[in-house]
């Protein structure tokens, strides 16, 4: 913008998954205006799948991204559940959750090793050249390693009952295409230990760094906000399936034991005309008073316990420490490690039952209904998939609310208040922007994309003044 | 305690000649000169080889290369790379190896098996020059691996 407003654009912002800009805008007064996260990458497999046969659509669906797409094979293969009008068969179900589980902690992983832990070794004013993963495996080779340990054990799990690490079919609709054998699953539980030992390392490391790092917990985004995700009857996490459970930001229950499936009765949806992102409210409180987050941090907000010992023991620590309802978004990193904890420890447990080689992996069914929602926990957040399919099963319709969208709104304002506590319009500085980009790093946000160019394209960002004249820039 | 030798098949089989590292390592996991050998299929080198890196004796990386004449089989190994790459999802053969000893410690010694490729279409097969190619860059991967 001109004459009353200047901008400084952040294009691309780094160590994320996908492609997405940050506008900063300075008033008169050169003081930061207003700020925005913008998603300008379009995938279109909303439209691109009509016409497809409804038994397609796992796999079609699982390319819309290289880094979840266990995530997006998952919510499909319930909305074709319920077009099939089937249950799978329970040890079906539990794979599911394995595998779903194995997602989280491979993704879990990456962002907080990979891409997170840089700022966290070396801090938010270091040069750029050293913050990635191999200044961490320089510095810290223990660090480093532990993130490759436990990003290796979430892929090995998944290709173990894939097929392939990425975009594996073996979730279909009705179930999973092949059973689990004894010698796979032995293999997976050999390697428990070991990932355990890591996250475990990873938990102590991050608490060792925490006090440094006490003025951004307090200013990277810490809006209050309500927390939606899904949780089992029992109060514990839910994944794979589960209700709907949501709280305000002091914890106060919303909505309980809540059917997600007709997800347009209780959100609302808000089209941004600078953004291929849509924003989502929880449309009992309105629109802006409805934002709510997803992801880590929303679903230890919403959940009693995690539901098993250890995670459960840290979690209360956490929650001693942090409160019960954590509103600042930096401590989506804490709640990411206290999930791969919980991830491994569950995995484990489901794979200690004999039972999960029970053979009968499938429910085999026509089409049987016109509309389908399957819904689902992919680690960024609640994941829905709707569907609608004509008397032949041929894909008519089809509308995907994911975790980075319900996210969208409270991340613009988390760069807005990190702009405003950090940037300052007289200068430019590399620690001030990464704190911008890290508020929006702590979402982890996956744009639905899978090709990716992190660390390799340029970035340039100027500081115009509200006259237009350029102040400063800064480049990488 | 190293586990032995690493052979690594880089390539998307479903993008023509960038198929030949795949091919090649589907060939290797029946070659009695390579048994014992730990064969892998990797749509890219990502940070995550570098554990299995880190405990093999020797790894051989075999790779399409463009710009090369088609059906060319060369052998070079490569050192850790000098720099530091920010990170990507994805790295070259210099790059793992240099992230493995840098977490890890240690790195074995890496060679890189290249195919010369003649295009990496979209739904395309292997060309004729990559198919005929690829007997000898298995034996490309045995010869390392019998001196080694």
């Amino acid at each position: 913008m001109h004459g009353q407003h200047a901008d400084i654009v952040i294009d691309p912002v780094t160590r994320i998954e996908g492609h997405s800009k940050i506008t900063i805008t300075l008033g008169d007064d050169g003081a930061v205006a207003g700020a925005r996260f913008h998603v300008t990458q379009f995938r279109g497999f909303e439209r691109i799948c009509v016409g497809r046969p409804m038994h397609e659509m796992p796999a079609i669906m699982s390319r819309i991204c290289g880094i979840c797409p266990v995530s997006h094979i998952i919510a499909s293969s319930k909305a074709c559940d319920e077009i099939m009008a089937v249950s799978p068969p329970p040890v079906a179900v539990e794979l599911r959750r394995v595998m779903n589980l194995a997602q989280v902690v491979q993704s879990h992983s990456l962002s907080f090793f990979h891409l997170s832990s840089p700022d966290l070794l070396f801090g938010f004013d270091a040069p750029p050249g050293e913050r990635h993963l191999f200044g961490v495996a320089a510095a810290a080779p223990q660090l480093a390693s532990d993130g490759i340990a436990l990003r290796r054990f979430g892929q090995r799990v998944i290709e173990t009952l894939g097929g392939k690490r990425v975009h594996p079919g073996w979730v279909v609709p009705g179930g999973v295409s092949q059973p689990l054998e004894a010698d796979q699953r032995e293999a997976i539980l050999a390697e428990v230990p070991e990932a355990l030992d890591a996250v475990r390392r990873g938990l102590e490391w991050y608490r060792s760094r925490l006090a440094g790092f006490a003025e951004e917990a307090e200013a990277l985004g810490t809006s209050p906000t309500l927390s939606m995700g899904l949780v089992h009857e029992t109060g514990n996490a839910a994944y794979s399936d589960g209700d709907l459970r949501v709280v305000d930001a002091e914890g106060t229950l919303l909505a309980d034991r809540t059917d997600p499936k007709p997800y347009w009765e209780y959100l609302g949806e808000v089209v941004q005309p600078d953004s291929f992102l849509k924003s989502t409210y929880w449309r009992a409180l309105g629109y802006p008073e409805g934002t709510y987050r997803v992801g880590p941090l929303a679903r230890l907000n919403v959940v009693d316990r995690l539901g098993s010992p250890e995670a459960d023991e840290r979690l209360g620590e956490y929650r001693a420490r942090l409160g019960r309802t954590p509103q600042s978004s930096f401590h989506y990193h804490e709640a990411r490690l206290l999930e791969i904890l919980h991830a491994i420890t569950v995995i484990a447990e489901i794979l200690g039952d004999p039972g999960v080689l029970d053979h009968h992996v499938r429910s085999v069914a026509a089409v049987n209904r016109s509309e389908g929602v399957g819904v689902s926990e992919a680690p960024r957040g609640t994941l829905m998939h709707h569907y609608k399919v004509d008397d032949d099963g041929l894909v008519t319709w089809v509308n995907l609310v994911i975790a980075t969208g319900h996210n969208n709104e409270v991340m613009n304002r988390a760069v807005a208040e990190t702009a405003a506590r950090y940037v300052r319009a007289d200068r430019l500085t590399e620690g001030m922007l990464n704190r911008v980009e890290a508020a929006i790093r702590c979402f982890d946000p996956c744009l639905s994309c899978s090709t990716h160019a992190i660390g390799q394209m340029p970035l340039e960002i100027e500081l115009r003044s509200a006259a237009g004249d350029l102040l400063d820039t800064v480049a990488r | 305690m190293y586990s032995g030798v690493l052979v690594v098949g880089v390539g998307n089989p479903l993008r023509g000649d960038d198929g030949a590292g795949p091919a090649v390592a589907a060939l290797a996991g029946d070659d009695p000169r390579l048994a014992g050998a730990t064969v892998r299929r990797a749509v890219q080198l990502t940070p995550e080889l570098a554990a299995d890196v880190a405990n093999a004796s020797v790894v051989v990386v075999v790779d399409a290369r463009f710009g090369d004449e088609p059906g060319a089989v060369d052998v070079a190994r490569v050192a850790p790379a000098a720099g530091r790459p920010a990170l990507s999802h994805h790295l070259d053969a210099g790059a793992l190896a240099a992230l493995t000893a840098l977490a890890y410690g240690r790195v074995p010694p890496v060679y890189v098996v290249g195919i010369g490729a003649s295009g990496f279409a979209a739904g395309a097969p292997l060309s004729d020059d990559v198919r005929a190619a690829l007997p000898a860059a298995l034996d490309a991967v045995a010869a390392i691996v019998a001196e080694c």
